[in-house]
Formats: structure tokens, sequence, C-alpha cells
């Protein structure tokens, strides 16, 4: 299976998003997701679980730390489906 | 009680019983490891450990979010007469420097020797270990050397943990225990007057291992009675909450506990569907504490797993805190839930649990926590210290042998903590036929999905912003205690009127959740003077939160939540 393209990844996050946030709270690729879209800590892991299972790919708590923004989310589940592909 | 153990005996004991843990790694996937294996695997790393050149005694970190690592990591240390001191590892979006900037505190207040710790982790860690003069940061799963020869002998006196879960970010405070407390509490725990654990017996536990529920409540008392028990790590649960639910079913599960939000994410994340692969029939013991019990919660997560063969008899309330190793009180195993509805009125202006005055008043419902162990004593005090009867409220005590030796290295904070051998815990609650019943907290912790935050950190973040008047801050917490409604979070900022009230609240909310990671729900802007403090300086926190749960707190509109909690604090 192939690796979805960059834009395929953000558009799906931006609707994953709009399930999982804050009802009215509007995100694109530079919102941070605790200061703009005020996730807490409980629905930072639900977004995670979510895009875990649409994109059929393990994001490792470890990453967490690294990620601030949309932008910084899709790329690295970019990155990690890209990982996943070529040692699976 | 049983006889008293040290750690490494305890852990050679359960090598014995043929039984052990099974750890589950972040994918869900299965290592049966025995308590025989366990002893190799932990001297192989406390070998290690001393070829480094740790002597004993010496004080090493853990910062290690895998199950297995942290235990085998623990007991390594353990073994060869080091002192394991638990550190919370990162675990939200985007704060690594905030998280790091924490961490450095609590190394440098637990002058340690040594970080251990896995990948990810290692470099900024080994830098910022650098700062402080920690000459070693090492990968657990790195850690090479002979296996230790013998066992360090220990003494039961002997400093045999330290946890990092208590005081502000500023003043971090290390909860300091002997081998006698941690052998202690955890004896009450599986004993006849706790769970009456035997080896039929099995524990599931997500809970952190850095936390004292975690490491003492399952890991450690799984070790003591012993009994088999999966350990799963947190980010499981949380990511699939019915995960949890599916492990009990699994494994036949008998003993399980979790905080009340951990009963509400259930609620709140689970699939009809689910109830038809869930049998919860085994599951004996419910456990819920860490943070107000909530019995809204409790009675609706029973309601809606009993198709599941989930008994709501199984809840077994209880209360605890790190100073006193763990446990405090457990409800009795196998009991209805017994909760009191007493008068708010009451409660604030009498300090007496008595019921409400008729259908008008809202009743605040108080869940029973039970009684104390054998050897273990709890009571009742008012401001002066004197014991009150029955039903008054006051702070509550606890003496006997699972209370900590004090704070590592904080002989004031010890012994406001510690007079006459009674802890002071600083919550507050009743007696009712030697029963105990917890109400709230005089310490000003404000604890949001079982994570405790202190209102002195969230101050700090926003005291030097540009548009607030510096260090005009008041933070605190409303609500969450004898209800179903959780806590929330109020700052209240002094504004110097540069900046419109709805831009510096924005900025307000990005620099606490940027600190500390915390999403509060209600930002005042005041005008100057309206942060009155004590002649010492400190500002009066608990008047500017009765004032803004009377709405009285400028014009300050009250958020339409308020109506939802408490009516009189």
């Amino acid at each position: 299976m192939g690796v979805p393209a960059p834009d395929e990844i953000e558009r799906d996050t931006l609707t994953i998003l709009k399930r999982v946030g804050r009802p009215g709270l509007e995100a694109n690729r530079d919102s941070e997701l605790l200061a703009d879209l005020e996730f807490d800590s409980i629905q930072v892991i639900e977004l995670v679980a979510e895009l875990e299972d649409h994109f059929n790919v393990s994001i490792p708590l470890n990453e967490l730390p690294r990620i601030k923004t949309v932008g910084d989310m899709t790329g690295a589940l970019a990155r990690l489906m890209q990982e996943a592909r070529s040692t699976g | 009680m049983n006889e008293l153990r040290t750690i490494p005996r305890m852990l050679e004991d359960a090598a014995r019983s043929g039984l052990g843990y099974r750890f589950l790694n972040e994918q869900g996937d299965e290592r049966a490891c025995s308590y025989a294996e366990l002893v190799e695997l932990a001297a192989r790393l406390g070998g290690a450990l001393r070829a480094d050149g740790l002597k004993r005694g010496d004080r090493v970190a853990l910062v290690i979010q895998d199950p297995e690592g942290f235990l085998t990591t623990f007991l390594g240390a353990s073994l060869a007469g080091l002192v394991p001191v638990a550190v919370c590892p990162p675990s939200s979006f985007g704060a690594q420097e905030a998280y790091l900037a924490t961490t450095e505190h609590v190394l440098a207040a637990a002058k340690v020797s040594a970080v251990l710790t896995a990948e990810p982790l290692e470099a900024a860690l080994r830098e910022r270990a650098a700062h402080i003069g920690v000459p070693r940061v090492r990968r657990w799963d790195e850690l090479q050397g002979p296996a230790l020869a013998a066992i360090e002998p220990a003494a039961l006196t002997d400093v045999a943990f330290m946890q990092f879960t208590s005081g502000s970010t500023a003043q971090p405070k290390g909860v300091v225990l002997t081998h006698a407390n941690l052998s202690a509490n955890t004896s009450v725990i599986c004993g006849p007057s706790g769970l009456s654990l035997g080896p039929e017996d099995f524990g599931v536990s997500w809970l952190p291992l850095h936390h004292d529920m975690g490491l003492i409540g399952s890991a450690l008392a799984s070790l003591s009675a012993p009994i088999t028990t999966a350990i799963m790590p947190p980010v499981l649960f949380l990511k699939r909450p019915t995960e949890w639910l599916k492990a009990i079913h699994r494994y036949r599960a008998t003993v399980s506990f979790a905080p009340s939000f951990a009963y509400d994410l259930c609620l709140r994340r689970f699939k009809p569907a689910d109830l038809e692969q869930l049998d919860l029939s085994c599951w004996r013991i419910a456990g819920c504490g860490a943070e107000p019990v909530r019995a809204d919660t409790l009675e609706a997560f029973g309601r809606a797993f009993a198709p599941a063969g989930f008994n709501p008899h199984a809840f077994m309330p209880c209360y605890g805190m790190a100073e006193h190793t763990l446990a405090v009180t457990f409800a009795k195993p196998g009991e209805p839930l017994q909760v009191d509805e007493i008068s708010s009125e009451a409660l604030v202006v009498r300090r007496r649990a008595a019921p409400p005055r008729g259908p008008h008043e809202r009743a605040l419902r108080i869940v029973n926590c039970g009684s104390p162990f054998p050897g273990h004593e709890v009571r009742i005090v008012d401001e002066e210290g004197l014991q009150l009867p029955e039903r008054a409220i006051g702070q509550i005590l606890v003496r006997g042998p699972s209370v900590m030796q004090g704070y590592f290295e904080q002989p004031e904070a010890s012994a406001r903590t510690l007079r006459d051998g009674w802890l002071h815990t600083g919550d507050e609650g009743y007696l009712s036929h030697g029963d105990l019943y917890v109400c709230g907290r005089q310490k000003d912790i404000v604890i949001v999905n079982g994570r405790n935050f202190y209102p002195e950190d969230l101050e700090w973040a926003v005291g030097e912003l540009p548009g607030v008047r510096s260090g005009n801050v008041v933070a605190f917490g409303v609500g969450g205690l004898g209800n179903g409604d959780r806590e929330r979070v109020v700052v209240v900022v002094e504004s110097k009127g540069k900046l419109p009230a709805d831009e510096l609240a924005v900025e307000v909310r990005r620099r606490i959740v940027d600190s500390v990671g915390l999403q509060v729900d209600e930002v005042v802007i005041a005008p100057a003077g309206t942060v009155q403090r004590t002649s010492s300086g400190k500002v009066k926190r608990s008047q500017l939160k009765s004032q803004f749960e009377s709405g009285a707190l400028g014009n300050h509109r009250a958020p339409a939540w308020i109506s939802s909690i408490s009516s009189a604090r």
C-alpha cells in the first residue's frame, strides 16, 4: 500500500480534527493543537488514536513532545507511514 | 500484619511462587516475565549500575515510559543497594522544553548520581544533566556488566525509594520511604483488611509507574502478595480506554484500580458493541482513588457495564497519598457504594456533616472511603490541632508505619507536615462510624484528569506577561468534589489596561498551555487592586476563590458551569 500524498494527509487530518476538537474552532496547518485548538491532555491522546485508526499507522508516545501544530502532526504521520512501509 | 521485608527479600520470595508480570508494550503485545526471570534481569542490571561506579545509597533517577524497563531498572537498583527516584516521563504535545525544565529542577533537588532513561529522551536529558552536574545519563536497555555477585544486604530502615509527586515546579518535594514503609503498606493492601489477595487473583494495571498508585498499589503489591499482574503503558489505555476492560476480560482479572476520570473516560468512549465482547463478572475489586471519588461517575459506570456482567459491589473507593507510602483507607470490598448526602451550607459554615435542610438545598455526595488499616490511625482535627468528634469536619491526620520519613533535605516542610508522628495530610474530611469521608483539600492543588497542578506554577507562568500587572495573578480550582462534575481551573489576572480583555485572556491561556500543558477553564481579567495579599505578601487565594464563586469578582459574569457545582463553596 502506498503512502497518501501530503495534501491528502492534511485534508483527512483536518476532517478528523473537526470531529474530535472543540466545536467552532477552525483549524489549519499552522494551528497549534493546545494553544489554538484548546485540546486538553486526554483529547490529545484521543486525537492520536483516531489518526492511528484512520491512517493505519502507530504514533509512538515519544513523538508527541515534538508535535506542536497541525503541520507537525501531518509531517510526523507522513514520516511514520513512510518508515512503516519501508520496514514492513 | 505480616513480618516486614526489604524489597530485595520480597522479590526473592516472589521468585519462588512461579508467578510474575505480563508486560504489554505500546502496541499491546504481551511478554510474560516470571518473578524468577525478573530477579536475574534485575541482578544483571544492578551489576551494571555498580560497575558504572555507583555506590550503595546513591540515588538514581528513572525516566522510563516502558513498564518492563521501569520495573527491571527499579528492582535492579534496589538489589544493588541504590535508591531509585521515580520521575515523570513526558506525555504531552509540543511541551518538550517546559517538560525538560521541570525535570531539571527535580533531578537537581533529588541530587541523583545517574539518570536512567530510554532512547528518544537520552540526548535531551544529557544536556540538562550536564547543567546541574549529574555525571551519568544512561539508556537502561544498554546497561551491560557482570551480574551482581550477591544482593546488597539492606536494612528495613534503609531508604528504599524516593517519589517526586509533591511540590510545585520551583520547589519539588521528594517523599522519602524506607523498605519498612513499603513493606508495611503493601502488606496491608494485600492482607485480610485490604484486598485479601490469594494466588488465584490476577491484577491488571495501566497506571503510570512513576506514580504511587501504579508502582506501589499495583506493581509492588503484586510482588508482595504475590499474584500475577498484567501491566500496560498508560497510553494504551488513554488511546483506547476499552483496552483496559478488554484486558480484564481476557485475563479474567480480579483486581484493577483507577482514578474516577478513567471510569468516566470509559463511559464516554465505549461503544455498545463493546459490551457484547466483554464479560467483566470476574472483576472482584474495582478500586477507585488518587483523586476525589465521584459517586455519580461510578454509579453511571456500574449501570452502563452491568450488561457486561460488571458487579457494582466491586467498586472499592480508597484514600491515600505518596506521603503515606500509598494507601490510608480502603472501603470494604464486595459491599455497595456508601454515599453520604450532606448539606453544603453545614459543611462550609458549621463545619459539620449534616443532612440537607430540605429538597431545595443541593446536597454534596461524599463517598465512604473505609476505615484505617491495623496498626494505622486516622483522626480529624480542627485548626488548633484538637481532635474533633464524629461528623465534625477538619483536617485528616494519619499515623503509623506507612508514614514517610520526610521530604528529602527539606527539614522545614517535613516538620510542618510531620508532627508527633502524625502526618498532616492537608486534606479535609470527617469520620462516621469509624469510616473516613474525604470532602476537600486544604492544599491548593488542582487535579485535572488525574494530574496534579500547583497554582504557583500557573501564576508564575503568566505573572510577567506584558499585559499583566506584574505578579498580580491568582489561580485556583473550583468544584470537582462531592458531585459529578469535574474540577475547573480559574485564573484571575490584573490587567495593565493596555490590551483588550479578550486578547489578554487568549495570551494567558496560551502561556499556561505552553508552560504547564493545562487548559484553563476561565480567565478573569480584573482591574488593579483585585488581588489581595496577606501581611507576609502571599496572595489570598481562598478569598478570591469564594468571591469568584459568589459572582462578586468585579464586573465579571460567572460562567454557566458555575451553577452546576456546589452552591455554597
